[in-house]
């Protein structure tokens, strides 16, 4: 039923091919990952003249821990993240969000770094890697790797060169125990894909008062919604129900809302965004630390 | 080309493809295996699970080449798989194939599963069948099935456990029907094994030698003069055998509610899905590239969207010989409306709007046509009536009937959908005539939204008055139904919406008044339930707002004015078996209705509601029948030639133990042919529950007339007495006791001189009366009821609300088959679920926003709430060993009750489908919702 358009198709067994692949393709290129995201837009009208597979790409995939320093490979596949405990105890708050893509046979076709580089807004992992300051690591044929926030993949297109390819994240490891919620609401059907999606993680200081706190929505706007003046109006506080009613109510001002689609319109994302956020906190907050029970 | 290298279902396999090959394609088209389907194209609906490597992919994403070096497993592979054995046997034993489309995907789902929980909890199928979508049974039945396939790899005895599941289904259907041997009998279905090893047939499954592909080109603008089509550059794309335009076309109307439509554009398109052009060549490839060289210029034309802005004075016209749009009106008056209004004590004002939803059979429409030389058109097709797809195809192309052979496919779901309103089998049947060659036109899901015929959207403002005692006395119904751009069976609807709803009240004074308006948006048409969920949506929640009103319980206004079997509605239908009483008493007992009405909580609610199906109408053709030939063939074995057709439903194996029962064979002696109008004599097809008890009774009818013959050839035979002959168990008993294979006296009397065969006919035509101007007389032969009730709870922070608790108590006469009809009444269920709370689609200035299952939301499996289902003991006097419709009834009472419920949680009330969080969050916040969120324009 479906047709895709005719293109050129290359396996690279090295980067260093990859790049040149990259280079000399004069129409469009496409990098392959897992190939999801890329299928769909071929469907819709999409035309590479030139697509580029990472699939045999050795030393893309897989998790290493340091101690310091989560390194998880960009062609790792979703549901390997989703179902690893290393994850769940290191970065629990990434593995809630890989278990929430879609459904398992998106997660068993998906990277983690295919899932990035699209900078789809609806997106689970990002939210995760974004509230975790993650960095991504870019390679380019210089043989250069170049790291930057995953967050600014996000607010600057351009930050992902078209001779790139996104090879890692780096991430620090959560604090044993510490607090975050991955949250993500169905509107409409519980179908997995049209959702909104909430990540926390924060951290508590002296006397209780939020020390660190990152929230970030999905499906609401152009981009993952990273709500910095919420996290302002927290910092410092200790966290009471009137405290987070008083940081999260002013959201709805303060994002710049998609306009209607079949969840609701913008009205509706700016009363129940700023709900989720509360509901997400609370959940965060109620999740009892290992450091406490110890 | 690249040479793929891979392991197949456990073999290897070396095959080339091109890079731009998707792997459903690879396994399809190159390597035969059709057992994987296409259900959406874009990974969402799950038909195309494949295992790579022992993971679930979707194979519509997957490119080809990318499994290089990889193990594919398929539905094909059972052979070397005993899990994928055990799951095809649980989806066969415990009834989790209707239509079979979903089957393949979701059992390699499962097979996924069961590898990583062997013992799966509800929370696990949930979460790992999440993306199986499946229209047909609620889920309900695949849940089922998962758990018998976990218990079958822990060596549980399947006879066991398929006994036990039989027996379980069949102790509250079997009622007096203890000394039957067939009928009320979960008997397992006789197309279900083939559904769930991939080997059953669907249309888009089937190639001939030479076949084309052919491809349609749509409007995409809601209204617009044609001023020039160029289709050279079209018809010199490499690989095209021909391209038609209107012109190319006898230019004959057709439809069955007023002939309205060009199977291709002339002139001009009045809604963005209209097909302007057609193409038919060598691939697929070059079909598309055909369809983007035609060049078409436009001069777009002012458009009308609302209906009631298309009935004014000065509104674009849809169609130029239309007077103020309408395509149907009528108004009806029975008794004095106006001095029943002016007695009561209590008087409502209220007025609901539905909204359009579509069926989404997972396989979508879909033609193979052959033009021979002796011009005759055969036409493989999946419509859900043969014989009257035959009389529309043969007019649209100018043709005897007799010249136009339908056969109908194995049918992925049609739920209306396939009733061929629209043009996919017309236009399919042009290009066949034009290029002499085969022709394959599948429609893609897109195609489906497009250029389907959903659900008529019905605006309806309701008056009701009422006796202080709840004792309804007066209903005045202004019903505005959106035909869109053509009348497919909208008319129809919109009459049955007006009106049959009156059948499950007491007669009173009623007016009702229709206007069927033609807009520039997409044609509407039959969906299950008709028109009837749209009219509960709006009567039983006006009723709930009378009963508020008054102080009463909606149970005790639902059973004083409940109607009774014996009476005629208002409207002139004649009730024959009717146990509403008892289907209220059972739904409302269950839930424990009084005390949770006594006890409300905060944000928790009780709906109730009731509903009313026919089974069967008389709305084609004045007749309201059915017709079958019953071989009884060399062997002794039973051959039914029937042109009902199977669309998912089970209607094949109720036929089979309708005609067991009442020859006094085993029910596995008995076997449907496949609908073919060249064979099978004329039938009207599945529509308004008709089957189980028209064509059930022409069945049985025709079995009797068998087993007659039957008995005097061997009374003749045997020259004994006929009245001391018997047949039963499949043997003949004489009076001394002998007994007499059926098959020895088949051949006996074949091969004999003056030999003959026993042949028999079944004939039946239902006591109805086809609805002439003044809309009076009783419509069906018979009616099934239905009471449900919700407990539902609404989250006040986000609008969500959630279904605690769902009973539906059904009186639908005898239950032939228990696990189907169980099944049934799931399906039913899920589809008013999706109606009430998450189908409906946005649309921009005519045009659909988006056209995948992306932006249009059917449940999943994590949507399915508790629910019971239970059949009250019924029989219908009228009906095939007492039985009634089935199928549709349990959809039309969904939306208003959990209307009903949410307005009984909040204490406001939804007005417009669906019931989506917007709207009710809007409503607890008391801010009217600005109507672009919801328009339908």
């Amino acid at each position: 039923m479906t047709l895709w358009p005719s293109f050129e198709f290359h396996e690279p067994k090295s980067l260093e091919d990859a790049f040149a692949l990259l280079a000399e393709g004069g129409g469009e290129t496409a990098v392959v990952a897992g190939g999801v995201s890329l299928a769909l837009r071929m469907r819709l009208g999409y035309r590479p003249g030139r697509l580029v597979s990472l699939r045999l790409l050795e030393g893309l995939e897989g998790i290493e821990d340091d101690g310091r320093c989560l390194r998880i490979g960009a062609m790792t596949n979703v549901s390997d993240l989703a179902e690893c405990a290393m994850l769940e105890k290191r970065a629990p708050l990434l593995r809630a969000a890989c278990a929430n893509v879609a459904t398992p046979r998106v997660r068993n076709m998906g990277t983690l770094g295919g899932n990035v580089a699209q900078r789809d807004p609806n997106f689970d992992p990002p939210l995760a890697l974004i509230a975790l300051e993650a960095e991504a690591l870019l390679a380019s044929r210089q043989g250069e790797i170049r790291k930057t926030q995953v967050s600014a993949l996000y607010e600057r297109p351009e930050e992902l060169r078209r001779d790139e390819i996104l090879t890692a994240f780096e991430i620090r490891p959560q604090e044993s125990g510490g607090f975050w919620s991955y949250l993500k609401h169905f509107p409409l059907s519980h179908d997995g894909t049209t959702g909104i999606n909430v990540a926390v993680v924060l951290s508590l200081g002296k006397g209780g008062a939020i020390e660190t706190c990152n929230l970030v929505v999905g499906s609401v706007s152009t981009r993952p919604v990273h709500l910095r003046a919420t996290e302002r109006r927290l910092v410092g506080h200790v966290p009471s129900p009137e405290t987070i009613a008083d940081a999260t109510v002013p959201i709805a001002d303060e994002v710049e809302w998609n306009g209607s689609d079949q969840r609701g319109s913008a009205q509706y994302l700016a009363a129940v965004v700023p709900e989720l956020v509360r509901r997400a906190l609370i959940q965060a907050l109620e999740r009892q630390p290992d450091a406490k029970q110890a | 080309m690249t040479l793929i290298e891979f392991t197949l279902n456990g073999k290897p396999c070396s095959t080339a493809a091109n890079a731009n090959t998707r792997l459903i394609d690879l396994l399809r088209n190159q390597l035969g295996l059709t057992g994987t389907k296409e259900g959406c194209g874009v990974g969402f609906c799950g038909c195309c699970t494949v295992r790579v490597d022992g993971r679930t992919v979707s194979s519509c994403l997957m490119m080809a080449v990318a499994v290089k070096g990889c193990a594919v497993e398929t539905i094909e592979n059972a052979g070397n798989d005993p899990i994928l054995q055990h799951l095809q046997t649980a989806f066969h034993t415990a009834g989790a194939v209707q239509c079979g489309y979903c089957t393949p995907g979701q059992i390699m789902g499962a097979r996924n599963l069961l590898e990583k929980y062997p013992e799966p909890t509800d929370e696990d199928i949930r979460r790992e069948m999440l993306g199986n979508l499946c229209r047909c049974t609620g889920y309900y039945k695949i849940i089922d099935a998962i758990r018998l396939a976990s218990r079958l790899m822990q060596n549980a005895d399947p006879e066991v456990e398929a006994a036990t599941l039989r027996s379980s289904a069949d102790a509250e259907s079997m009622g007096a029907l203890h000394n039957l041997r067939s009928v009320g009998r979960s008997v397992a279905r006789s197309d279900t094994l083939k559904k769930v090893t991939g080997r059953a047939v669907y249309v888009n499954d089937m190639t001939l030698p030479g076949m084309l592909h052919g491809k349609v080109l749509r409007a995409g603008r809601p209204h617009a003069r044609i001023v020039g089509i160029d289709v050279a550059a079209a018809r010199a794309v490499p690989g095209v055998v021909c391209v038609l335009t209107g012109e190319d076309t006898p230019k004959i109307r057709w439809g069955f509610f007023g002939a309205d439509q060009y199977p291709l554009a002339i002139d001009k398109v009045r809604y963005a899905g209209e097909e302007v052009a057609a193409v038919a060549a060598t691939s697929p490839e070059a079909a598309a590239a055909a369809i983007a060289a035609i060049k078409i210029e436009y001069q777009d034309l002012p458009a009308v969207f609302d209906p009631e802005e298309a009935m004014a004075q000065g509104a674009p016209s849809v169609h130029d010989e239309v007077d103020r749009n309408i395509a149907a009106t009528f108004k009806v008056e029975r008794g004095d409306v106006d001095q029943a209004f002016a007695d009561a004590d209590l008087v409502i004002e209220e007025s609901f709007q539905s909204a359009y939803q579509w069926h989404v059979a997972l396989e979508p429409v879909g033609t193979l046509a052959r033009y021979d030389p002796d011009d005759r058109l055969t036409v493989w097709t999946n419509t859900s009536g043969p014989s009257r797809s035959r009389i529309e195809i043969a007019r649209a192309l100018d043709m005897n009937p007799t010249d136009v052979r339908i056969i109908q496919t194995t049918v992925g779901g049609g739920f209306g959908g396939k009733s061929m309103d629209d043009n996919n089998a017309i236009i399919c049947g042009l290009l066949a005539r034009a290029s002499g060659r085969p022709v394959k036109l599948m429609n893609t899901r897109e195609d489906d939204f497009d250029a389907g015929r959903p659900r008529v959207p019905i605006k309806m403002d309701v008056r009701m008055a009422f006796r202080r005692d709840g004792t309804m006395v007066g209903k005045d119904l202004r019903v505005v139904a959106d035909n869109g751009a053509y009348s497919g069976k909208a008319p129809a609807v919109g009459g049955v919406a007006a009106l049959r709803h009156d059948t499950v009240y007491r007669n009173c004074n009623v007016r009702s008044e229709l206007f069927v308006v033609y807009t520039n948006k997409v044609a509407t048409g039959a969906f299950r339930g008709f028109g009837q969920p749209s009219a509960e949506w709006s009567v039983v929640q006006a009723i709930d707002v009378a009963a508020e009103r008054l102080g009463l319980d909606p149970l005790d206004v639902a059973l004083k004015n409940a109607t009774s079997p014996g009476s005629v509605s208002a409207h002139g239908n004649r009730i024959g078996s009717c146990e509403l009483v008892k289907c209220l008493e059972l739904a409302t007992s269950q839930i424990d209705w009084r005390r949770k009405r006594a006890e409300k909580r905060p944000f928790r609610g009780l709906g109730l509601g009731v509903s009313v199906h026919v089974a069967g109408k008389r709305h084609f053709y004045d007749y309201d029948g059915a017709s079958v030939v019953v071989r009884v063939d060399q062997g002794g074995r039973i051959r039914i030639l029937c042109g009902e057709g199977e669309v998912g439903q089970g209607a094949a194996t109720c036929f089979a133990q309708i005609a067991a029962e009442e020859l006094g064979v085993p029910v596995e002696w008995v076997s449907l042919s496949e609908a073919d109008t060249d064979v099978t004599p004329f039938s009207l097809g599945a529509f308004a529950d008709r089957l189980t008890f028209v064509a059930g009774n022409a069945v049985r009818n025709g079995a009797a007339n068998a087993r007659r013959k039957i008995l005097e050839a061997a009374a003749q035979l045997l020259n004994e007495p006929v009245e001391s002959l018997d047949l039963r168990d499949g043997r003949i008993h004489g009076a001394s006791g002998a007994e007499y294979e059926l098959a020895d006296i088949v051949a006996r009397w074949q091969f004999r001189k003056g030999g003959a065969p026993i042949v028999a006919e079944g004939a039946f035509d239902a006591d109805s009366e086809s609805h002439g101007a003044d809309r009076y007389g009783s419509e069906s032969g018979a009616f099934s009821f239905t009471a449900h009730t919700a407990e539902i709870e609404v989250d006040p922070g986000t609008g969500k609300v959630t279904i605690l608790d769902y009973v539906m108590a059904t009186d639908a006469g005898t239950i032939i088959n228990p696990l189907s009809a169980k099944g049934q009444a799931h399906g039913a269920f899920m589809q008013g679920l999706g109606a009430a709370l998450t189908e409906f689609k946005m649309l921009q200035n005519g045009v659909l926003v988006g056209n995948n299952l992306f932006h249009y939301k059917i449940p999943s499996i994590a949507d399915c709430p508790p629910i019971r289902h239970s059949f009250v003991t019924s029989y219908e006097p009228a009906g095939p060993f007492g039985a009634k419709g089935v199928g549709e009834v349990d959809l039309d009472p969904v939306p208003a009750t959990i209307g009903n419920a949410v307005a009984h949680a909040i204490g406001h009330r939804i007005r417009v489908l669906p019931i989506t969080p917007e709207k009710v969050l809007a409503a607890l916040q008391n801010v009217s919702t600005s109507d672009d969120t919801v328009a339908i324009v």
